[in-house]
């Protein structure tokens, strides 16, 4: 089984939140954390593995719904069964629209290193969010469940 | 003699609406390549101008190239999507059913213009005249890259595996 993260800013947020996802906390483990080059190149980057030899990947786009949809249509065409071995998880987070600003603003020349550098510092400010928001994930995907499936909760039994 | 596999030839630029769909004409044969289309022969293509902003991200089944390939379009909302697109096929492992080409390169100012008053301010009265236009123009250039497609999909096989 294979994981891809998708969020606005694959090698900023995303890639935190993978980190927590993977119960890394090292920022040392993503050299490519940062890299406003690899921002939005469609290049998808493997983060770990985990216990269950799941491997991780981020990437970034500015429509992480799109790419949901493209994959789904892809699934639906290939003359694979259904349950691929790709699960596609969209990553929201807070701050992500000002951020995906700043990247594009950072690929200005010269100007360009401050912006990055904004962005990067707003990103690790979050970091703690970041890695539970992560953590959240990896619950929510070990127990199996769909959190855009609704259930009904058992009441309490006496 | 090699054996050919059927793929899958998708055809992606920002909206799905223009570039890629002329571009599946000419592959299944709709439209001549060497000759310039009227208005009318363009209009008659299916999802030529008549995109809309829920599709996004779906892939449109054009018809069977004479290579035997099945045709698509897609409109992805990015300027270029061909990595992640190929890389996400690589992730689910089906990356020898599909092949992917952007046709942006192949949209001009006219033509971005045309495209975003007819379908992203659903303007069509006027965009509609500066899409046609812009196609057109563009239309050699499209005409000789799906030709270049078209030989190298076709190589020097000529037995076609129709079971995949």
């Amino acid at each position: 089984m294979k994981y891809l993260l998708v969020g606005k800013n694959g090698v900023f947020e995303t890639m935190i939140v993978a980190m927590g996802f993977l119960g890394l906390n090292d920022m040392n483990s993503c050299k490519e954390f940062a890299n406003v080059q690899m921002e939005n190149t469609g290049k998808t980057i493997k983060i770990g593995t985990d216990a269950k030899g799941n491997d991780v990947y981020v990437v970034g786009n500015k429509f992480p719904d799109i790419v949901e949809i493209v994959n789904n249509e892809l699934k639906a065409l290939s003359n694979k069964p259904v349950n691929s071995e790709l699960t596609l998880i969209k990553i929201a987070t807070q701050g992500d629209n000002l951020n995906s600003y700043l990247i594009v603003l950072a690929k200005i020349p010269l100007l360009g290193t401050l912006f990055a550098h904004l962005a990067k510092y707003l990103t690790l400010q979050s970091k703690a969010k970041l890695i539970q928001q992560g953590q959240n994930l990896r619950l929510v995907h070990q127990a199996g469940l769909d959190p855009k499936v609704n259930r009904v909760i058992a009441a309490k039994p006496y | 003699m090699g054996v050919l596999r059927i793929k899958k030839v998708i055809y992606h630029d920002h909206g799905g609406a223009h570039t890629s769909v002329v571009a599946s004409g000419i592959h299944i044969g709709k439209l001549n390549p060497d000759e310039t289309p009227s208005k009318e022969q363009l209009m008659d293509i299916p999802f030529f101008d008549k995109t809309t902003k829920n599709d996004f991200g779906k892939i449109k089944y054009m018809g069977i190239g004479k290579d035997g390939n099945e045709i698509y379009t897609l409109g992805t909302k990015n300027m270029d999507m061909g990595i992640l697109l190929t890389n996400l096929v690589n992730l689910q492992g089906i990356s020898d059913q599909f092949v992917f080409y952007n046709t942006m390169p192949y949209v001009d100012n006219r033509l971005r213009l045309g495209g975003w008053l007819s379908r992203g301010m659903s303007l069509p009265a006027i965009g509609r005249p500066l899409v046609l236009s812009g196609i057109k123009k563009e239309y050699a250039r499209i005409s000789s890259f799906v030709k270049s497609i078209c030989s190298n999909l076709g190589g020097s096989n000529n037995e076609i595996l129709i079971g995949r």
